[in-house]
């Protein structure tokens, strides 16, 4: 094989040019047509059988395609770009996506309905959560997928429930579908000259990886296994425990650390020829429930390689704690710094006092792993969904003002509340009472669809990832772990609290409007009142500024909801986790919310995560911590980050790497609950000269200081953009 | 009077800073990149590109009038009432200059304080020259040092000995600007003498207070300067950073908006080989910790 240089473009687009071989099997559109049959058969088997067969029917006859340039050869034609494939394949169109419709619609008609109709208002919807999982890692590495088809059958013979020998029934067919398929993967690879993939393959149709290849190999292909049938593992775990053991025998038998490099270059590569922004993230460093330091040799080389290639995805989460192995964590700034937007760092004593308000010790919370953006999973014993929900908190500022009722519709969407109020604080509770109307909805629309979750969609390989699981025979969604939760999003804050102060002062305090005429002015989306809205605008009360007024209603709302909901007790032992971040569904469900009081039109984005509005954190870094530090963290274990955004040249130097150690850890030490740095590009400095409202606070050091970009000569401007770039090359 | 506050300022001192700009210079530097902080008065800061001729300032004083369909800014008619920047959609207008009691100033600072305090930051008064106001000066630092915050003073030296002794007692490090050590030189680029600088400089050594120097490096300005400035610091007994700021020119729009011209257009922008190069002969005249930037 060639050197990883001259591959690596071989590899970056083998998702987007593959070219499938037509002999190895059938086409998407024959395997849709094979799969619709399973679905709409009158079969009388049980569902968990139906979906299992239709999967082994997928995998028996998928088609190849093998890349002679990486070490993870294998491809699948499942029919849609592998970019969009994240549970949007034909399993999913023909299984999943159909079979939740036909059992909510039939289960729970009047609830399900009235979600739909809250969804599209805006309000956001409630899912099933098969896309979040962490499966356990450790005991997959420990037993491969032999080895775990051999304990599913012994667990078969001792279960005496009918409904848990169909479970384990349902795991031996997919993984006797998974080694049949991997047996057909060898014999197909023998074609190429991929020595290395083939004995690796045949190796793991018999026994548990044995080498840090065949780790890497076995967790590649698990994704894929879990992915087809419509669940999405969304973490490597923390890759740098985990695969320790694996290297150091690699070592042992003589491999050098040049080749481990390799195989962590090709590994990660193929995440990032994907092309799917940070859709399997790994986790490095944290300590473990005395404090010590978890960080090896492995969380450093790992970073270097990534640095090395400087690639975004898979994305990073590492583990902040006082003891941080301090070279780590400066390598890591130092890559922010140097335009790694893909790390994330969280706070462990954050994330165990998170864990504590669920009355989980740090004993068993030490074990977290980071999922998906940033939320921490305990990998092993607690099954998350955390995300069944995410809720719009902007939406309920348009339902106080408007009784409940959705201004684009005119339905009635939200609760029936009153229309005049008598003081500011009686409008907050308002706003409150609509976002209780919702949540409590949602939670308990969430609640119930679960009880559906293994007839909507089985979830025997992740499932199977669990010793308790094959053991007792139980979907893992029957919650058999130790600890089982559910967790719901609310954000849009920025946009809730400067439409909160806008309405205080202007109705309450100064008196110069009335709730009718405020209502108006929203409903007529700011036309004719354009003086007003840039007033509104330019009042520097607004959230993440670290001022009193913002931040002191920030303060009631979080601690209503924290004494609401965070670790509110549903059934099955579980509890809710509550998260502020939004993903892009501040941008989809802004786009049908209506003018807020903060100067927002309809249909803009409302604010994202715990982010300032755009361009209104004018206060700077600190005090945008100052204003996130009033949230008690510990509240929103399922995630309360912080986004900053900075060009390089503001941190520069060895000092300003110091200074840039110093704030972060300054933030951890108050139990702020996790950083991601938005490293300034070329693009965004352009994008800031052209729309310099939205980029109001954006710093760059100009020399022996910093200065606001946007007040700089659009000349100047340019001549910055320029520098910066010949500095970076 | 002060102009800014700004936080996370980690290039004035140690740590992170926050640093308190005043308002007001004795000094006429040409190459002035804040020259907002000049006059001690408050003054109206408008940039006209920005304006779009959207009208709405027009409806509210006699300083903005409407000329030929288009939006003017008569500065000379400008009460300062702010009421234009309410209603600006394209933040063109500004107010350099901010009414704060002292106590208030110091409320603001401690805002940072936790973050201060662990990263062995603390206030940096800069400017325009802060020791024009040194009663001013003395009110903050005193409700500072009750907090035990680390306190650096950005100062041109271009002031009464009775001011260096009112805040000595409450510096923690002098940051001391070095234009030029030929008078005329100095005369040419700031308008004022360097004696009183210099002797200035040399009476806080003997006192004792940690100090950085900083040289402007400005081509065709003072750039045959380094020798003597390197000369000088030599002498001294407690200077702990010799830092060199290459000039830019990034600060000309400043100058448009507060309906100034820039004082020297034509100046180049040093090459980075250029600064490093005079660094290194500063250092090879026995300077130690000669930085850049």
């Amino acid at each position: 094989m060639n050197s990883f240089e001259s591959n690596r473009k071989y590899i970056e687009n083998e998702f987007q040019e593959a070219v499938w071989d037509q002999n190895t099997g059938l086409s998407p559109e024959q395997l849709s047509l094979g799969l619709q049959a399973f679905q709409n058969s009158d079969s009388k088997e049980p569902r968990p059988i139906i979906c299992a067969k239709a999967y082994a029917y997928l995998l028996d006859n998928v088609q190849l395609q093998i890349n002679e340039h990486t070490l993870f050869s294998v491809k699948m034609n499942i029919g849609v770009d592998y970019s969009a494939f994240a549970g949007r394949d034909i399993y999913d169109k023909e299984l999943f996506q159909k079979q939740r419709h036909r059992i909510l619609s039939r289960e729970l008609p009047e609830d399900y309905s009235r979600m739909m109709e809250s969804a599209s208002a805006g309000v956001g919807a409630v899912w099933v959560d098969f896309w979040h999982t962490v499966p356990n890692w450790s005991f997959l590495l420990e037993n491969g997928f032999s080895g775990i088809l051999e304990k599913a059958k012994e667990s078969g013979k001792k279960v005496p429930e009918q409904s848990r020998r169909v479970f384990l029934d349902s795991v031996v067919i997919r993984f006797e579908a998974i080694l049949r398929f991997i047996k057909r993967v060898y014999e197909y690879s023998l074609h190429f000259d991929v020595p290395e993939f083939s004995a690796a393959l045949l190796n793991l149709t018999v026994a548990p990886p044995q080498t840090l290849y065949e780790v890497m190999l076995f967790s590649v292909l698990y994704l894929y296994f879990e992915e087809l049938g419509c669940e999405r593992a969304r973490t490597l775990g923390s890759i740098d425990r985990l695969y320790l053991p694996f290297a150091l025998r690699d070592l042992e038998n003589g491999k050098d650390i040049d080749e481990i490099k390799d195989l962590f270059r090709y590994f990660f590569i193929h995440f990032t020829a994907s092309k799917r922004y940070a859709e399997q993230p790994f986790t490095l460093g944290g300590c473990d429930s005395d404090g010590k330091d978890c960080t090896n040799m492995l969380s450093r080389l790992i970073l270097d390689i990534y640095d090395e290639l400087s690639i975004y995805d898979p994305k990073i989460h590492i583990r902040y704690h006082k003891n941080i192995d301090k070279a780590l964590f400066r390598k890591a700034l130092s890559m922010i710094r140097s335009g790694h937007n893909s790390i994330c760092i969280l706070n462990d004593e954050a994330v165990f006092a998170g864990y504590e308000k669920l009355d989980i010790p740090r004993e068993d919370a030490s074990d977290y792993v980071v999922l998906g953006c940033y939320e921490p999973i305990i990998m092993g014993k607690e099954e998350g969904e955390i995300g069944v929900a995410w809720i719009n908190a902007a939406k309920f500022i348009e339902f106080a003002l408007n009784g409940g009722k959705d201004i684009q519709s005119g339905k009635q969407i939200g609760a029936q509340t009153k229309t005049n109020f008598d003081c500011f604080e009686d409008f907050l509770s308002t706003y409150l009472s609509q976002m209780d109307y919702a949540v409590d909805f949602a939670v308990d629309f969430a609640e119930k669809q679960s009880a559906y979750n293994t007839e909507i969609n089985p979830s025997p390989i992740y499932s199977a990832s669990f010793p308790e699981c094959i053991e007792r025979g139980l979907d893992v969604h029957e919650y058999p772990l130790k600890y089982n939760n559910m967790g719901i999003k609310l954000f849009g804050l920025g946009t809730v609290v400067d439409s909160l102060v806008a309405i205080k002062k202007l109705v309450f305090d100064e008196g110069r409007l009335s709730t009718e005429k405020f209502r108006d002015i929203l409903a007529q989306n700011w036309v004719g009142y354009e003086d007003l809205r840039q007033e509104v605008l330019s009042d520097k009360d607004k959230f993440g500024n670290g001022l009193p007024l913002p931040d002191s209603i920030l303060t009631a709302i979080t601690a209503h909801i924290e004494e609401k909901y965070t670790g509110k007790r549903l059934a099955h032992s579980r509890r809710l986790r509550i998260g502020l971040d939004s993903v892009n569904e501040c941008i989809r469900q802004g786009a049908r919310t209506a003018a807020t009081p903060d100067g927002r039109r309809a249909g803009d984005s409302v604010s994202k995560n715990l982010c300032a509005t755009l361009g209104m954190d004018r206060g700077g870094i600190t005090a945008y911590m100052q204003s996130i530090l009033k949230i008690n963290s510990a509240a929103f274990l399922n995630s309360a980050i912080l986004d900053f955004t900075l060009h390089p040249s503001a941190v520069e130097g060895e000092k300003g790497l110091d200074d840039f150690c110093s704030l972060i850890k300054i933030f951890f030490s108050q139990c702020g609950f996790a950083v991601q740095g938005n490293v300034v590009s070329s693009e965004t400095l352009q994008a800031a000269l052209n729309e310099p409202q939205k980029y109001a606070t954006l710093q760059v050091r100009v020399c022996g200081w910093n200065e606001y970009f946007v007040k700089m000569s659009r000349e100047k401007q340019e001549l910055f953009i320029k520098r910066s770039e010949e500095r970076r090359v | 009077m002060i102009f800014a506050i700004k936080n996370f300022e980690i290039h004035d001192g140690d740590g992170i800073r926050t640093t308190l700009f005043f308002k007001g210079c004795p000094l006429r530097c040409k190459w002035c990149h804040n020259p907002e902080s000049l006059s001690f008065e408050k003054e109206k800061m408008y940039d006209a590109k920005l304006c779009v001729d959207c009208m709405r300032c027009t409806k509210l004083c006699e300083a903005n009038i409407i000329e030929n369909n288009r939006h003017v800014f008569i500065r000379e008619n400008c009460t300062l009432c702010g009421r234009c920047e309410a209603v600006c959609p394209q933040n063109a207008f500004e107010t350099a200059g901010i009414d704060l009691s002292p106590e208030e100033i110091a409320a603001e600072l401690l805002k940072d304080e936790i973050f201060m305090k662990n990263s062995g930051g603390g206030v940096t008064f800069s400017g325009g020259e802060p020791l024009m106001q040194p009663d001013l000066c003395v009110q903050i630092a005193k409700m500072l040092k009750e907090h035990d915050i680390n306190i650096a003073i950005d100062t041109s030296a271009a002031v009464s000995r009775a001011a260096i002794d009112a805040v000595l007692p409450y510096t923690d490090t002098f940051l001391f600007d070095i234009k030029a050590m030929d008078e005329q030189v100095h005369i040419h680029c700031t308008g004022a003498s360097n004696k009183n600088i210099l002797d200035n400089i040399q009476y806080v050594d003997s006192v004792g207070t940690p100090m950085e120097i900083r040289y402007p490096y400005v081509p065709t300005m003072n750039d045959g300067e380094w020798e003597g400035i390197a000369a000088f610091i030599g002498k001294l007994k407690n200077v702990k950073i010799v830092r060199i700021l290459p000039y830019h020119d990034y600060a000309d729009r400043k100058y448009h908006c507060l309906g100034l011209s820039y004082p020297v257009p034509d100046i180049p922008v040093p090459s980075v080989d250029d600064v490093s190069s005079v660094a290194e002969k500063m250092k090879s005249l026995g300077l130690k910790n000669v930085v850049v930037g």
